[in-house]
């Protein structure tokens, strides 16, 4: 009966005792990160003592992972707008613009055009333009910066997460082998695996199991193993072979690799995958875009008038090369492919990936893909056996805006397959062709002469130059006309004239004019001799005119205005002007981090709010504690007195028998 | 809810942080002075702030090329006006010098002053601007607009290319205008010539009134169709009434027979003759062109003279000839080649009173037809000014506009901004004060 009183006054000592720990070890933990509160419970023995059951953590595994799904979305978010902002800042900044550049650009060309013999203002004009070029390479610099950056971190993420996979499952071995040794569950194992697994919820959404033995197994959201057992899987970064500027995620089993599913990753993973395909490569083609169109106008209208040396005006821009990736299966080498923007035609060039494959003999299909890697429902085919290449070996591409060289078709095999983008890296591609001032090519290639003798006051005027080159148009040097182009236009009535060429014979006769526009259209001789002429006011029988380069002189700016007018016109896909893209192009910008920055804030609350509850369950608290701990001090000085008065029975008992 | 000591100091932590993003924010948008310190705080009006940017950034150039514009418009207007006014003064020393109360010495004074003037005028077609180059030399600014040839003529060597400016989106203006067609291709004194083919009259003819007469060649002239330069005038006696060739012929034969037996009776009579006297009735004349449509006819007096569209015929001697009358091809020349040649006819002692009547003429008929183009460029000038001005009025305006626009996107209501940090701060000294508190508030403090 004694010893029984001494059984139940131990038991409750150590019961207290054990309970003073779990509070001290509570209240000691309090900030450890994953720490989740224990708990020690007793059983009530059928002998009056109490018995320790076990030490348990307090834990709810739903609550758990939501807040592992809350954290991954958030991070996704977080991460994704942190990059965001930085391209947000930098190009909200109006000294970054490119619009500035495009308006000093074009102010400076306009200022020419006030006197086209200045050459300090040439020069002036030079040297804005070759700001311009770098201000392409510095915008295509800061979205390429930003990539590699991403692209950087990419790949430390997913070292950072083989390292976190190799620890749960290292730790999964670690939890069996406490937990066959003891009756407690491995609490602080366990608080450390889930702490992992949320560590890990931040780099990737992820989904965890635990099996029939109670370990933990990862897998990512839709399905792919990362964790199973004690055994990690490898994640790997590698070079998507469809479009190598993209990266794209492998799951390394050892022997094979199986690829990941780069859409809703999750996570910062996900996060910079997705920034990469959308954001990064979409803005640096807009910029690729944009400089190949003002480039190539450029180029086309400059060669339409003489530059300050009286030439006629050569390429002001040089548009890099558009660089190919051959597909990982290819067996043929086609060394001699190449592309190249078709000159005049940048307004059908897209931000499109093309894959140009061999189907037969000597046909090739280019396949059109958008940014989101989806295809486009218009083919293109190139029939070698029909359509003919240029002197330089190039086919022109009919709607795409760019032309293929295929070089030796033998090298290609059938299945074949090359990508390419043409605007990719477009914008770091630009470079300056112009060595000076003297290249802008402001003057108009030719003039007109008034016959003294005409009756009438009637003006002739240029109206439109569409081609000069000497191999298919009129002249045949920069200040000389072919022999038998239009030399002079003679109206033989009032409604009737007479185009002749040098020797004074007539090429074309009109009769019954109605309107006195266009005149070599109206002979049909506007295409052939590359520029056309009105008359202002009405002739007189007998009218003639001369036409020739000789008749223009340095101080001409009608190619010049015809030069800055390209700054309002709709250049990019033949839609927008470059300042509107670049503004599209800033707003999308600002647009994307705008919608980041909400969703990141707002899963910033739900992740905070589950991370509460969380905490409102397996958190310690320092005041509950503190009750507990007076609590149990008393249990504990109880149970003392327990044995005190056990003893005290005891020696009033042994005190009776003396 | 159970609130365990995570919770509490998270929540005053995050607090504290969203407390200090908040000042930074609308500190920010404070020094910046704009609603809009990044794309993503407005991406719509961002993207409206960079249009109108770039709208005021192009308002500006067009505001530029006015400026540059008004600048050679205004030099041309400057030289044509004082060449107008040049002219002014020549014409007045020619109607001066047309006067036969002046003797060779008066005129020769007169043609001493107008060569000055015309030295004067050849300055001002040659006129250069500030940075040197001949205004009025076409495209061709680096060369002189006209040139002296060896043979004395003063000769235009520009071309007629015409500089513009943009000064709107879709509106060009010519800033210059080419000497070929405000100096040089001016008409000069338009003439006819007449030749006696059949008929012995005497025939001198000019034109007498230059207004009707420009006014008939207008109307008839033609390059391509030479017959309808050609007219015929017709003299007959009274008793004719149509322009009989063959009639005409056999009178004037007959006439020629009586003549010279006259002359004999008349060599024996010692008696002076002169058949081209005539006292008699009038005569009648058709006027008629190259196909034998009559254009005027009517009764004449042989002793006057016959004016018919401004010509002034002579035919002195019994009616009954025959004249071709043929229009002369109109010329263009400058008004400096034109006096030259008055003041060397002016200066000639050996010149005819009809010869330095015909060269005043010419000198005068020049400087009117100058003044008519000098006038039609001026006013064209006058008008690009006028357009320009209210372009600049416009544009002006439309700055104006898109600042307020800009300003209305993206300005920042100080007042707000102000309301807002001074908030945010508040907020944030309070989250501060917060977390001191729940700094003490543990039991173990009292245990």
């Amino acid at each position: 009966m004694g010893s029984n009183l001494y059984a139940i006054g131990l038991s409750g000592l150590q019961s207290s005792r054990a309970r003073i720990d779990t509070t001290g070890q509570n209240t000691s933990n309090v900030d450890t990160a994953g720490y989740s509160r224990q708990k020690t419970s007793t059983i009530a023995e059928a002998n009056g003592t109490v018995r320790i059951k076990d030490t348990a953590r307090i834990v709810d595994k739903f609550v758990n992972e939501q807040v592992r799904n809350d954290v991954s979305a958030h991070s996704y978010y977080d991460t994704y707008h942190s990059i965001m902002s930085t391209s947000d800042q930098l190009l909200g900044e109006k000294s970054v613009s490119l619009n500035a550049y495009l308006s000093k650009t074009f102010k400076a060309i306009q200022d020419v055009n006030n006197d086209p013999t200045s050459s300090s203002l040439r020069d002036i004009a030079f040297s804005n333009i070759k700001d311009l070029v770098q201000h392409y390479h510095t915008l295509s610099n800061l979205v390429g910066e930003q990539k590699s950056i991403a692209d950087k971190r990419l790949s430390t993420s997913v070292a950072e997460l083989n390292n976190i996979t190799g620890q749960i499952a290292q730790l999964n071995g670690d939890i069996l082998k406490e937990e066959t040794r003891s009756t407690s569950p491995a609490n602080e194992l366990r608080d450390r695996q889930e702490e992992l697994a949320k560590k890990l919820s931040g780099y990737l959404h992820i989904k965890v199991d635990y099996s029939k033995t109670g370990v933990m197994t990862v897998a990512l959201a839709n399905g792919q193993p990362l964790v199973m057992d004690k055994t990690p899987t490898k994640l790997k970064v590698e070079e998507d072979p469809k479009n190598p500027q993209n990266k794209k995620l492998y799951i390394d089993f050892g022997k094979y690799e199986v690829g990941v599913n780069n859409e809703n990753l999750g996570g910062s993973i996900g996060a910079l995958v997705d920034y990469s395909a959308d954001f990064a490569v979409k803005s640096d083609r807009l910029l690729g875009q944009s400089a190949i169109s003002i480039a190539d106008r450029m180029n086309q209208q400059n060669k339409l008038g003489l530059d300050g040396d009286g030439n006629f005006g050569q390429d002001l821009f040089r548009i890099g090369r558009i660089s190919f990736h051959a597909g990982q299966h290819n067996i043929g080498n086609a060394s001699d492919l190449a592309v190249r923007v078709t000159p005049g035609k940048s307004a059908e060039i897209t931000t499109d990936t093309y894959e140009l494959s061999k189907t037969d003999n000597n046909r090739f299909l280019i396949k059109a893909y958008d940014e989101h890697g989806h295809l486009r429902k218009h083919v293109t085919e190139i029939n070698t056996s029909t359509m003919k290449p240029d002197d330089k070996g190039y086919y022109q591409v009919p709607g795409l805006g760019f032309d293929i060289r295929l070089g030796d078709i033998s090298k290609y095999s059938i299945n074949d397959v090359y990508n390419f983008s043409p605007t990719e890296g477009a914008a770091t591609g630009l470079s300056l062709q112009a060595n000076s001032g003297e290249d802008l090519a402001l003057r108009a290639p030719i003039g007109v002469q008034t016959n003294p003798n005409n009756m009438s006051d009637a003006k002739l005027m240029l109206t439109s130059v569409t081609n000069t080159h000497p191999d298919r148009s009129a002249f045949k040097s920069s200040d000389e006309l072919y022999q038998n182009a239009p030399h002079s236009i003679v109206f033989t009535g009032d409604h009737s004239f007479e185009v002749r060429d040098g020797r004074g014979n007539a090429l074309a006769k009109v009769n019954n004019m109605t309107n006195f526009k266009d005149l070599l259209t109206q002979a049909g001789l506007a295409k052939e001799a590359g520029f056309d002429l009105s008359l202002q006011g009405s002739p007189n029988a007998g009218d003639e005119f001369d036409l020739g380069p000789q008749f223009t002189g340095a101080a001409d700016d009608y190619n010049g205005l015809k030069l800055v007018s390209l700054q309002d016109k709709p250049l990019i896909g033949g839609k927008t002007s470059l300042s509107e893209s670049f503004a599209d192009l800033v707003a999308s910008v600002g647009s994307k981090t705008a919608s980041l920055e909400t969703n990141k804030e707002s899963s910033d609350v739900v992740m905070n709010q589950s991370i509460a509850r969380r905490d409102s369950i397996s958190g310690v608290s320092l005041d509950e504690e503190a009750v507990n701990l007076l609590k149990y001090q008393q249990a504990y000085s109880a149970s003392a007195q327990v044995i005190t008065a056990a003893r005290s029975t005891f020696d009033t008992l042994l005190a009776a028998m003396r | 809810m159970r609130v365990t000591n995570n919770q509490i100091y998270g929540q005053s932590s995050r607090a504290m942080s969203h407390a200090n993003d908040r000042v930074m924010d609308i500190q920010k948008k404070i020094t910046e002075n704009t609603s809009i310190v990044s794309p993503s705080d407005n991406p719509v009006g961002a993207r409206e702030v960079m249009q109108y940017e770039s709208s005021n950034q192009s308002l500006k150039q067009y505001d530029n090329n006015m400026k540059m514009a008004k600048g050679h418009l205004e030099y041309e207007e400057v030289a044509l006006q004082s060449y107008n006014g040049l002219l002014d003064e020549a014409r007045t020393m020619l109607i001066q010098a047309d006067n036969t109360a002046n003797t060779h010495q008066d005129i020769g004074a007169i043609a001493d002053q107008v060569s000055s003037m015309v030295d004067s005028m050849e300055d001002l077609m040659n006129s250069r601007s500030a940075d040197g180059s001949y205004i009025f030399s076409g495209t061709n600014t680096q060369a002189p607009a006209f040139t002296h040839l060896p043979d004395g003529t003063f000769k235009w060597s520009g071309n007629e290319g015409q500089n513009f400016a943009q000064i709107s989106e879709s509106r060009k203006v010519a800033v210059s205008d080419s000497g070929k067609h405000i100096f040089e291709d001016v008409w000069k004194r338009n003439t006819f010539s007449t030749k006696l083919s059949v008929g012995n009259s005497d025939v001198v003819s000019k034109v007498s009134n230059q207004d009707d007469f420009d006014a008939f060649l207008k109307r008839h002239f033609s390059v391509t169709n030479q017959a309808s330069n050609h007219f015929v005038l017709t003299t007959t006696p009274l008793s004719m009434t149509k322009p009989d060739a063959a009639a005409i012929q056999s009178l004037v034969s007959q006439r020629a027979q009586d003549a010279a037996a006259n002359k004999t009776a008349d060599a024996k009579n010692d008696n002076k003759y002169d058949e081209k006297s005539y006292i008699g009735p009038p005569g009648r004349y058709f006027f008629a062109d190259s196909s034998g449509n009559i254009i005027a006819s009517g009764t004449y007096d042989p002793n006057k003279n016959l004016i018919i569209q401004g010509m002034s015929f002579s035919l002195k001697g019994d009616p009954g000839a025959i004249v071709d009358v043929d229009l002369n091809k109109p010329e263009r020349d400058n008004v400096v080649n034109v006096l030259r040649n008055t003041i060397k006819v002016m200066k000639d002692p050996n010149a005819s009173s009809e010869e330095r009547d015909i060269a005043l003429k010419n000198g005068q008929v020049s400087i009117v037809n100058t003044q008519t183009s000098v006038g039609r460029v001026r006013s064209m000038v006058g008008a690009r000014l006028n357009s320009m001005t209210e372009r600049g009025d416009f544009s002006t305006a439309n700055q104006m506009a898109n600042t307020m626009a800009q300003e209305r996107v993206a300005g920042l209501d100080m007042g707000k901004a102000a309301t807002e940090l001074s908030m945010s701060e508040t907020a944030l000294n309070a989250s501060q004060k917060l977390f001191t508190r729940i700094d003490n508030l543990s039991l173990f403090n009292k245990i």
